[in-house]
C-alpha cells in the first residue's frame, strides 16, 4: 500500500519519457551480458543483485523502477510497523516529505537496497558488539553480504565495523584477546565470502575480476579523480556537508548519549560517517542523497531501538529536528544523477 | 525397591538395628528425618548411604515382620514357574516364584513386606496359594537376570521388531523400497547411455541444488536457535523450588564395552550428580563377554546405588540392545543414558525433571547439550567442538523453536520410562538408535524438548577413530531415513507436512549432503584443471556456473554456521578455525562413502569408538558436597 504513491510517481515519470541514469546504466550492463556469447561478459554482472534483476525482469529501466518502488514501500511498511500508528510516525517525515527521497525511493535501486541492509547491519552489529547478542551479529554479517550484492561499498562498512570491534567491545568480552577476532570474523565473513565467491565466478567465466569497477554512474573505484590527498579532503568535506543536512541523525546521536546514557552506542554511530567518507575517497558509488538516506534511516532505527520518543523532552527535541531537516532538505536539496531532470519533468 | 510402607515396621526395624549395634541412635534419627524429608524408603536411605549392608538390612526386616528370609543365591528359581510369569511384571513388582512346596503352594520371594492386596495379586498371578519370603531387591534382579537371560536378550533384540516391524532397521530395505531404488538407478543408467552429456549435467546440477537446499535449511534452523540464545529452559529459581520429596526415582543407564580404562572416571563423574542417591539408580550395562570391563567395575568399589547389569551375549551386539536390557530392569520414573566418558552437569537430572513437568505428558524426552572438554587438542577436536556446539547450542533449540523433529544425541537423553517402553525402547539394529528414537517419537505424536544443561565428553582426536565413529553415525542416519520413509503417507498423516519435511531435510539431507561434497569438489577441481574449450563441451556456461555457485554458497553458509558454534560457550578462538570447515566436510564425505558401503554390506555392524585416548589430562572436578553421615563398615 505504501508503495502506491511511489508507483504513481514512477509511472508518471515513465510516461513523461524519463528513465534514471542509474537504472539505465544497470539495464545497459544487463544488455551487454545477454549480447555476449556465453558468459564472457559476466564481469558486467557487478554488483550482482541489480544486474541480475535487470536480466530477470522484462521492461528495462521502468520495471526496475517498479521493483524499487515496491522494495521502498516494503521498507517503509516495516518502519511504520516498528514505530506503531501514533504521532511518533512524524519521525518518518524526513524520508517521506522530501522530493529527493521520492526520487531515491523510486529510482535508485542499488542505493535503496544497499543502504537499507546497511542500516540493518549496523543495528545488529551494535547489539552484537555491546550486548553480546549472537543473533544480532549474524544478522549484521548477512545484511552486509546482501548490501554488498547491491553495492560493493559494503566491504568498506564491514571493514570499518570490524576495526571498531576492539574499541566498543572491550568490556563486553572481558579482555579476551580472541573475542575481537571472532566478532570481527563473524561480521566480515559473509561480505568477504560473497565478494570472493562472486569474484571467482567472474574470473572463471570472463577472465576479469573483481568485476567492472565503474559499476555505477558515480563509481570509479580506486580512480582518485581528485588525487589521493585531494580526494581525501573532498571526501571528508562532502561527508561533513551531508552530516549537516542530517540534523535528525546528529540529534539522535546526542540524545542516545545523554538521555539513554549509552555513549558507546553513540560512538558506534560515528562509524557509518567514517565509512561513508572512506567509501567516497576510494571511489565507490556516492551521492549526497544516498548519504542523506543512510543517515536518516540510521537515525530512525536508533530512535526506535532506544525508544527515544517515550522521553517527553526528547520527543519535542526530535520534532524540532525533523522540522529543521525537512526544511533544509527541501531548500538545500541533496542531489543525485537524474534528480533535477526528474523533478523538472514532473513539475513543469 | 519397594518401600517398607508400614511406619510401625519402619520404626521397629530402625530400633532393632540400633539395638544390634548396626547403626547409632544419631544415624537412626538422621535416616528417619531423611525419610520424612524425601519420602524415600528407609531401606533406600540406609543402603545408599552405606550405613548398612543390603543383606544385613533385609535380615532385620525379616525379623521385624516375621517373614522368613530367602537367600536366592542358594535357591535358584524353578524355570518352569518363571516361564508362566511376565518377566516385565516380575521386575516391576519385585518378586519371583522360587519353587513348589510340598503342601502345593508356591514359594515366592519378594523384596518388600507386602500388603494384603499385593499378596492377593501375586496369588492370582501364580494361580495357587503362595508362601511369601523376603529377599533383597538385588537378589530378585540377579535371579531374573540369570533365569530369564534368554528371554531378556530376545526381548532386547527383537522386541521392537515384534511390536512393529516397519519401525525396525532389522531389515534395512523393504521390497517396495528396494524396487523403487533399483528402478531409479536403472533409469539413471539408461539416461546416461541414451543421453550421456545431458544426464551428467542434469545430475550434477541437481546434486548442487540439493546440497545448497540442505545446507540452507540447517542455516535457517540455526538462526532460529540463535534467536533463543538467551532463553533458559530451566532457571536456577526453578531448581531452587524443587524439594527432595518432589523428586521422582531416576535411573541412569551407562552402557560400556571394552572401556575398562574409564570405569573409575565414570563412577567419579556420576557420583557428582546433584540428585538424592536414595532416588537414584545407576545401572552399568556390561557385555557378558567383556571380562576386562566387568573386572574393572568389580574392582572400582561401586557405591550401593550403582550396580552392574550383564548384557547377554548375542547379535546384534550394540549399545541400543544393551540399553534395552537396562530398560527392562529400570525402576525409575525417568531414565537417562550416559556414555562411559561423560561428565554431565551435576544439576542435569533436576533440570530434566522440571522440563518434563512443564512439557506435558506428550513430552517423551528432553535432550541436554553435548560438548567437549579437550577442545584445543588438535584440528579434529576443534572442528568437532565447533560442530557439536552449533548442533546442540543452536540447531536443536532451532528445531525446538520451529517445532520440527529432533534427532537425539547419543547420550544425555532423558526419558519418561513408561512412555519409552510404550515406544518400544531403542532399535538395536539401528546404529544411531538415538536419532531413530527421536524421529520415532515424533512419528507417534510425541515431543522432544531441550534443556540448558551440558554433558562434556571426549572429542575424537585420532583420524581413524573419527572416521569409524562418523561413518557409523552417517550409516545410522541412512538407516533412520530408510525406516521412517517406508510409510510416507502415514508419516505425513501423523506428524504433519511440516515435521515430515523437517525430517527429510535433516535426517535424509545430512548424509546426502556429505555424499554430494566430494563430487562437487571434483567438479570444481576439474573446472580449473581441464582446459575450458574441452570442459565447456561437458558443462556449458550456465550449468557450470550454477554448480559452482551452489558449491561456493553452500560451503560459505556452513562455515558461517560453524562460526556460530563458538559464541554461546565463548570459545572465540574456534571462529577462525571454522574457515577450515570445507576440509572437515571432505572428511565427512569420505566417511559417508564408507557408511554407504557398510549400509549395503554390514548394515547392523557397530563400529566401536575408542575412548580415553586424548593426550590431554581429564579436567579436574570439584569435590561434591554431601550431608551423609560416615558409614560403619559392615557388609
Amino acid at each position: 500500500m505504501l508503495a502506491l504513491p511511489l508507483l504513481g510517481l514512477a509511472i508518471w515519470a515513465h510516461q513523461e519519457g524519463f528513465a534514471s541514469p542509474t537504472l539505465q546504466y544497470v539495464d545497459h550492463r544487463a544488455n551487454e551480458v545477454t549480447a555476449a556469447r556465453g558468459l564472457s561478459n559476466l564481469d558486467d554482472v557487478y554488483p550482482p543483485l541489480p544486474v541480475l534483476l535487470a536480466l530477470a525482469l522484462p521492461g528495462g529501466p521502468f520495471c526496475l523502477a517498479i521493483f524499487t518502488c515496491l522494495f521502498s514501500g516494503a521498507m517503509l511498511a516495516f518502519l511504520v510497523r516498528r514505530i506503531g500508528f501514533s504521532r511518533d510516525l512524524m519521525v518518518l517525515l524526513p524520508l517521506v516529505a522530501v522530493p529527493a527521497m521520492w526520487y531515491t525511493a523510486s529510482n535508485l535501486l542499488p542505493s535503496v537496497v544497499a543502504l537499507t541492509f546497511l542500516a540493518v547491519a549496523l543495528q545488529g552489529f551494535i547489539r552484537f558488539a555491546t550486548e553480546g547478542e549472537t543473533y544480532g551479529g549474524f544478522i549484521a554479517g548477512l545484511a552486509l553480504a546482501v548490501s554488498y550484492s547491491a553495492d560493493p561499498s559494503a566491504l568498506v562498512y564491514a571493514g570499518v565495523m570490524c576495526a571498531a570491534v576492539p574499541l566498543i567491545s572491550a568490556t563486553r568480552y572481558h579482555g579476551d584477546p580472541q573475542a575481537p577476532i571472532g566478532v570481527g570474523a563473524v561480521l566480515v565473513f559473509p561480505c568477504v565470502a560473497a565478494a570472493a565467491c562472486w569474484s571467482f565466478l567472474l574470473w572463471k567465466f570472463s577472465g576479469n575480476w573483481p568485476g567492472n569497477l565503474s559499476y555505477s554512474v558515480n563509481a570509479d573505484v580506486l580512480g582518485f579523480p581528485y588525487g589521493i590527498l585531494g580526494g581525501l579532503g573532498h571526501a571528508v568535506t562532502s561527508t561533513l556537508t551531508d552530516l549537516a543536512r542530517s540534523v535528525l541523525f546528529v540529534v539522535a546521536l546526542v540524545l542516545v548519549a545523554t538521555r539513554r546514557r549509552a555513549p558507546a552506542f553513540s560512538a558506534a554511530l560515528l562509524l557509518p560517517v567514517a565509512a561513508l567518507a572512506l567509501a567516497l575517497w576510494l571511489g565507490f558509488d556516492y551521492s549526497p542523497v544516498t548519504a542523506y538516506f543512510l543517515f536518516t534511516l540510521l537515525a530512525i532505527t536508533v530512535i526506535v531501538q532506544f525508544s527515544l520518543m517515550e522521553d517527553r523532552i526528547a520527543w519535542w527535541v526530535l520534532v524540532a529536528a525533523v522540522a529543521v531537516q525537512v526544511i533544509v532538505a527541501i531548500a538545500w536539496t541533496p542531489t543525485s544523477p537524474g534528480y533535477l531532470q526528474w523533478w523538472h519533468l514532473l513539475t513543469r | 525397591m519397594q518401600p517398607v510402607t508400614d511406619v510401625r515396621i519402619t520404626e521397629d526395624v530402625a530400633d532393632r538395628m540400633v539395638a544390634k549395634g548396626m547403626i547409632t541412635a544419631a544415624q537412626r534419627d538422621w535416616a528417619m528425618a531423611a525419610r520424612a524429608r524425601s519420602r524415600s524408603s528407609l531401606s533406600a536411605i540406609l543402603i545408599s548411604s552405606g550405613l548398612v549392608g543390603r543383606h544385613d538390612l533385609y535380615e532385620v526386616i525379616a525379623e521385624a515382620t516375621g517373614i522368613p528370609f530367602c537367600d536366592l543365591s542358594q535357591e535358584p528359581p524353578d524355570p518352569k514357574l518363571l516361564a508362566q510369569q511376565d518377566p516385565a511384571r516380575l521386575t516391576r513388582d519385585g518378586w519371583i516364584p522360587v519353587r513348589e512346596l510340598p503342601d502345593g503352594s508356591v514359594l515366592v520371594a519378594g523384596d518388600h513386606a507386602p500388603e494384603p492386596a499385593v499378596l492377593t495379586s501375586i496369588r492370582q498371578a501364580v494361580g495357587r496359594p503362595v508362601t511369601y519370603h523376603l529377599t533383597t531387591d538385588w537378589d530378585v534382579r540377579a535371579a531374573l537376570q540369570r533365569s530369564l537371560r534368554t528371554v531378556i536378550a530376545d526381548q532386547a533384540s527383537l522386541g521392537l521388531w515384534r511390536r512393529s516391524a516397519t519401525q525396525s532397521a532389522r531389515k534395512a530395505l523393504y521390497p517396495r523400497q528396494a524396487v523403487g531404488l533399483l528402478a531409479a538407478l536403472a533409469a539413471v543408467i539408461v539416461a546416461f547411455i541414451v543421453w550421456p552429456i545431458g544426464s551428467l549435467q542434469t545430475l550434477s546440477v541437481s546434486v548442487s541444488v540439493l546440497f545448497l537446499l540442505f545446507v540452507s535449511f540447517k542455516f535457517v534452523v540455526c538462526m532460529a536457535g540463535a534467536r533463543r540464545e538467551r532463553y533458559q529452559a530451566v532457571t536456577p529459581q526453578d531448581l531452587a523450588a524443587l524439594t527432595e520429596e518432589d523428586l521422582p526415582v531416576y535411573t541412569v543407564l551407562a552402557p560400556m564395552f571394552h572401556e575398562a580404562n574409564v570405569v573409575g572416571q565414570l563412577v567419579t563423574n556420576l557420583g557428582k550428580l546433584d540428585y538424592p542417591v536414595t532416588k537414584l539408580e545407576v545401572l552399568l550395562l556390561l557385555e557378558e563377554s567383556d571380562a576386562e570391563t566387568i573386572a574393572a567395575a568389580n574392582a572400582a568399589g561401586l557405591p550401593p546405588w550403582m550396580s552392574v547389569i550383564l548384557v547377554p551375549r548375542g547379535q546384534p551386539q550394540t549399545k541400543p540392545k544393551a540399553c534395552n536390557v537396562g530398560l527392562f530392569f529400570a525402576q525409575g520414573d525417568h531414565l537417562v543414558i550416559f556414555d562411559a566418558e561423560d561428565k554431565p552437569d551435576p544439576d542435569q537430572l533436576k533440570k530434566a525433571v522440571v522440563a518434563f513437568r512443564r512439557g506435558g505428558e506428550r513430552m517423551v524426552c528432553v535432550q541436554a547439550a553435548l560438548n567437549y572438554w579437550n577442545v584445543y587438542e588438535n584440528f579434529l577436536t576443534r572442528m568437532f567442538t565447533a560442530e557439536y556446539s552449533f548442533w546442540f547450542d543452536y540447531m536443536l533449540p532451532g528445531l525446538d523453536a520451529l517445532r520440527l523433529p529432533i534427532p537425539l544425541g547419543g547420550t544425555s537423553n532423558h526419558f519418561r520410562t513408561d512412555t519409552l517402553r510404550r515406544l518400544g525402547g531403542w532399535d538395536p539394529f539401528n546404529v544411531t538408535e538415538d536419532a531413530d528414537l527421536g524421529i520415532r517419537a515424533a512419528a507417534e505424536g510425541y515431543t522432544v524438548g531441550v534443556i540448558n544443561s551440558t554433558t562434556f565428553e571426549e572429542a575424537n582426536a585420532k583420524f581413524g577413530n573419527w572416521i569409524r565413529q562418523r561413518s557409523r553415525w552417517i550409516k545410522g542416519y541412512m538407516q533412520t531415513t530408510l525406516v521412517h520413509a517406508r510409510s510416507p503417507i502415514r508419516l505425513v498423516r501423523v506428524c504433519g507436512v511440516r515435521q515430515s519435511l523437517g525430517f527429510l531435510l535433516l535426517v535424509a539431507g545430512t548424509p546426502l549432503s556429505f555424499l554430494f561434497v566430494l563430487p562437487l569438489w571434483i567438479l570444481f577441481v576439474a573446472s580449473l584443471a581441464i582446459p575450458a574449450p574441452i570442459f565447456t563441451e561437458l558443462y556449458p556456461g550456465w550449468w557450470l556456473w550454477l554448480g559452482l555457485f551452489n558449491l561456493l554458497a553452500g560451503n560459505s553458509l556452513m562455515i558461517y554456521v560453524s562460526m556460530m558454534g563458538a559464541f554461546l560457550r565463548q570459545r572465540y578462538g574456534l571462529v577462525i578455525w571454522s574457515l577450515l570447515n570445507p576440509v572437515y566436510w571432505l572428511l565427512h564425505s569420505l566417511a559417508s562413502y564408507k557408511a554407504l558401503w557398510q549400509l549395503i554390506t554390514r548394515p547392523h555392524y557397530w563400529e566401536k569408538t575408542t575412548h580415553g585416548i586424548s593426550a590431554l589430562p581429564a579436567q579436574p572436578s570439584p569435590v561434591p558436597a554431601g550431608d551423609v553421615p560416615q558409614p560403619r563398615t559392615r557388609g
